[in-house]
């Protein structure tokens, strides 16, 4: 039977940017839920406050916790609000849950300064009944786990961390192994199997007792009682040894995070330098706009007068034209005239040569009076202008600004718009720089040798750790030899114990082997599962299957049988993905994926494949990603209605970003 | 897990591997007391004891029966 | 016409000086010369009288300031009684100033739209300036 957890909504307020009360809707089971932020506006801040609701945990980089003073909203914080909440609205195992957690300043502290300053609150309501203490962690218990978590709720940190187990397979965490068999169902008989051997060394200690008292098994019972003291002290210096290792292994992860994040500053430099460009490309452009405006202001005075221009321009067109008219009678009779006089002087006819009569004399000088009368009638010329200049003037004015001025105001937008865009992206460069400076280089020498000093622990600690294991085991065989002896020879009191001895070993052992087998059969599940999603996932077609070891490394196998020995960061993460398909699979709890920038390192092919994949990958899935990791149009045409909400983090200021559901994101 | 059905079907695998001297029976009974208290270690203990005792002394009588 | 008599040089008070340089940095003019017959054509089209006022400094020649002539025969076309159309254009520049000065924003700058807005008639939108304004 799988319990299976569905989210439905989360509201969060003053968490990280995300300023005042904001929310988004999960997308219903079999549908995905995208939601695009570019980077240091939100995204893995998201991620962090669905695993604070769930878990009460905010990781950072590393996997180190984060600070929860810092966590509250900053802008909030300049305003005298201090601290943040987290409400979780989910289905799980057939009842309804509002989880509701947060941080807030103690009564007595006015202005938080650290974490101390603050008192953190849950409250659960199942089916509209709030529950009370006992109730709460046991629900919680049985929700989610930390150790689980890291299969639900995971960025591609942590994607990373398990691609690098899956690579050295002898380095799996014990608890990564510990955590895949908890979410396998598999704690139940490990936890029988333990108290029965925890119960062994009871029946044991009342073997002994029963010892003590005869005089033939008293010798034995004393060297049976300084075994189990030896035993004692190596079991404590095991779990001594254990946690230690443990501890290590956690900060040399963390060591191992912190110098990953300083590679990052070379991600940021590339994006301030992109940045840097595109402000070069703007500002060239607002000058290139401002030439384009004070070309077109030179001619604003035209612009201004225009309506006045336009009325002399026709006022004078009149006279310029009944002028200019004139010019061009006087230049067309110019001939005439010029025929006539001749004529008149010669007494003979210009055109026929013949000999003029008086009559046609008189005609001719008639003629060549009218002719000079009008020229002199009709001369219009203005007296205090010449008709050249106003011929020059109206050349002159005769462009038509109003024509241009809605040109200008396209302009003087742009500019405006451009002015803003320059401004924001100073202040995103100025983020950028700020980030890129706390990344102090003097900082990568100091954690290398931190993480050398705390390898060379670790090794230290594992040797330990296995002379304490030799000496349990060599005391354990003492034991049994002793236990055995005193079987043969002691008392009925020390038989009726040692047959409870034997039983309690039986029953061990039928749990032991169970454990054993369905380990087994988990881990050819989770091997057949994987396997299906890595083919899915994979561009390479000459890919065979996985094949799993006994703790849960995963390999590539050539469809030839051969180990590929050797993978791309590519393939490594397809191999994690497909692990944790196959988990979710397998697990007795059916829960939600998060996962933050997935794929960040992958190429188009396989972006392409994962997309198709995801809701197979679990029953809900939700995406936090970046513009350049996926093109929204791509993920709505590759997921196909399989879309069921779309948010996008849209920044307000350095400091406040509002998540906004995007338009048409409505698919359900 | 405190469901049935998840109950049984641990069960079922457990009883794939039975030892031949060890009964259903006492299985079950261990099974049960994990599942029920998954907490408190030294009353599962106890209780855990308690079982294993009652099968020595019943399997003590049934063979000083038998003899 | 006693264009013998008519100024060669145009001049401006340091107070308009102030207001035309106002408007020179706050609105993408090329030069101050732009601005200045944006006063004057202003001056007219609000019929403001002439300003009278001296201190003037010597700051533009006329040949720079009005190149192609088409300042000196638009005067003498609008104002056919005045016979010395740069005198003119001078007075006019000075009460156009003012008037701009006047349009100056409450961070003192000179805002173009504004201005445009504000030159245009009430009923006329031919230019879109309404829309533009509200956008």
């Amino acid at each position: 039977m799988r319990y299976v957890l569905v989210l439905n909504k989360l509201e969060i307020e003053d968490f990280g940017p995300f300023k005042d009360v904001q929310e988004m809707r999960f997308a219903k089971p079999g549908k995905v839920c995208i939601v695009y932020g570019e980077n240091m506006r939100g995204k893995t801040t998201l991620l962090n406050a669905i695993r604070y609701a769930i878990l009460g945990q905010i990781i950072g980089r590393g996997f180190r916790d984060e600070s929860i003073h810092e966590t509250g909203n900053w802008e909030s914080a300049e305003q005298g609000k201090f601290g943040f909440r987290t409400t979780l609205w989910f289905d799980f195992d057939g009842s309804s849950f509002e989880l509701i957690r947060g941080c807030r300043p103690r009564k007595e502290v006015k202005q938080p300064e650290n974490d101390t300053d603050y008192e953190e609150y849950v409250d659960i309501v199942r089916d509209g009944k709030v529950l009370g203490p006992e109730e709460r962690k046991e629900a919680l218990r049985r929700v989610m786990s930390p150790e689980t978590a890291r299969f639900f709720l995971f960025d591609a940190e942590l994607l990373q961390q398990y691609e690098e187990l899956l690579r050295d397979p002898a380095k799996m965490g014990r608890q990564i192994r510990e955590a895949i068999e908890r979410i396998l169902g598999v704690p139940v008989l490990t936890g029988a199997r333990a108290r029965l051997f925890d119960a062994e060394k009871d029946i044991q200690q009342d073997i002994n007792k029963a010892a003590k008292k005869s005089s033939d098994t008293n010798k034995l019972a004393t060297a049976q009682t300084q075994c189990f003291e030896i035993r004692t002290q190596a079991d404590k210096d095991i779990t001594d040894y254990q946690a230690k290792l443990s501890g290590l292994e956690d900060h040399q992860q963390s060591l191992r995070g912190h110098l990953d994040r300083l590679g990052d500053v070379s991600i940021l430099q590339s994006e301030r330098d992109s940045l840097k460009q595109e402000m070069q490309h703007l500002r060239d452009d607002l000058l290139l706009k401002a030439d384009n405006i004070r070309q077109l202001n030179a001619n604003l005075w035209l612009w201004v007068l225009e309506p006045k221009i336009e009325y002399l321009r026709g006022s004078l067109s009149a006279e310029t034209g009944d002028w200019l008219k004139h010019q061009v009678y006087l230049e067309m009779n110019k001939e005439l005239l010029g025929r006539c006089r001749e004529g008149l002087k010669s007494g003979t006819c210009s055109l026929c040569k013949t000999e003029l009569s008086d009559s046609a004399t008189e005609v001719l000088k008639s003629q060549i009076a009218e002719i000079e009368l009008s020229a002199k009638e009709t001369n219009p010329e203005p007296e205090s202008l010449q008709v050249e200049q106003l011929v020059h003037w109206k050349a002159a004015t005769s462009v038509r600004v109003s024509s241009q001025i809605p040109f200008l105001l396209a302009l003087l937008h742009d500019i405006e718009d451009m002015r803003i865009a320059v401004a924001e992206a100073e202040e995103k460069q100025r983020d950028l720089d700020r980030e890129i400076r706390s990344r102090d280089r003097s900082d990568a020498r100091k954690t290398w040798s931190d993480l050398e000093t705390t390898q060379k622990e670790i090794g230290v600690l594992e040797e330990s750790l296995e002379e304490s294991q030799k000496k349990l085991s060599e005391t354990e065989g003492r034991l049994e030899e002793i236990g055995q002896k005193l079987a043969r020879i002691g008392s009925p009191e020390v038989a009726f114990h040692t047959h409870r001895l034997e039983a309690c070993k039986a029953l061990h052992d039928v749990f032991n082997q169970a454990v054993v087998e369905l380990r087994d059969e988990l881990r050819e599940e989770v091997e057949k599962d994987a396997t299906g999603v890595f083919l899915r996932l994979t561009t390479e077609p000459d890919y065979g299957n996985l094949q799993i070891n006994e703790n849960y490394g995963l390999q590539i196998v050539h469809k030839d049988g051969h180990v590929i020995p050797v993978r791309s960061a590519g393939a490594e993460h397809i191999v994690a993905l497909s692990l944790i398909a196959a988990l979710q699979k397998n697990s007795s709890v059916s829960g939600p994926i998060v996962m933050d920038s997935p794929f960040g390192r992958l190429d188009s092919g396989h972006t392409d494949r994962i997309m198709r994949s995801l809701p197979d990958l679990a029953d809900q899935v939700t995406l936090l990603v970046y513009k350049s990791e996926i093109d929204r149009d791509l993920a709505i045409d590759t997921l196909r209605g399989k879309i069921g909400h779309e948010y996008k983090i849209q920044r307000v200021s350095a400091r406040h970003s509002v998540l906004l559901p995007l338009e048409g994101n409505d698919h359900e | 897990m405190n469901s049935q059905e998840s109950f049984e079907k641990i069960l079922a695998r457990v009883r794939g591997t039975l030892h031949p001297d060890v009964p259903q029976d006492l299985v079950r009974e261990i099974l049960r007391i994990q599942i029920d208290i998954p907490d408190n270690d030294s009353e599962a203990r106890r209780q855990l004891l308690v079982a294993i005792d009652k099968f020595v002394k019943d399997k003590g009588a049934l063979r000083a029966g038998t003899e | 016409m006693s264009s013998a008599q008519d100024k060669t040089v145009i001049a401006v008070t340091p107070e308009t000086e102030e207001i035309l340089k106002c408007v020179e940095d706050s609105a993408s003019f090329g030069d101050r010369m732009d601005v200045a017959k944006l006063a004057m054509s202003v001056a007219i089209m609000k019929n403001l009288s002439p300003a009278k006022s001296s201190g003037r400094n010597t700051r533009w020649n006329v040949g720079g300031f009005d190149k192609d002539g088409a300042i000196n025969i638009t005067l003498r076309l609008l104002f056919p009684s005045e016979e010395q159309p740069y005198r003119l254009a001078e007075d006019l520049i000075e009460a156009g100033a003012k008037y701009l000065n006047d349009l100056l924003q409450v961070d003192s700058k000179f805002h173009l739209l504004t201005f445009l807005k504000d030159m245009c008639p009430e009923d006329d939108d031919t230019i879109g300036l309404e829309k533009a304004a509200t956008d």
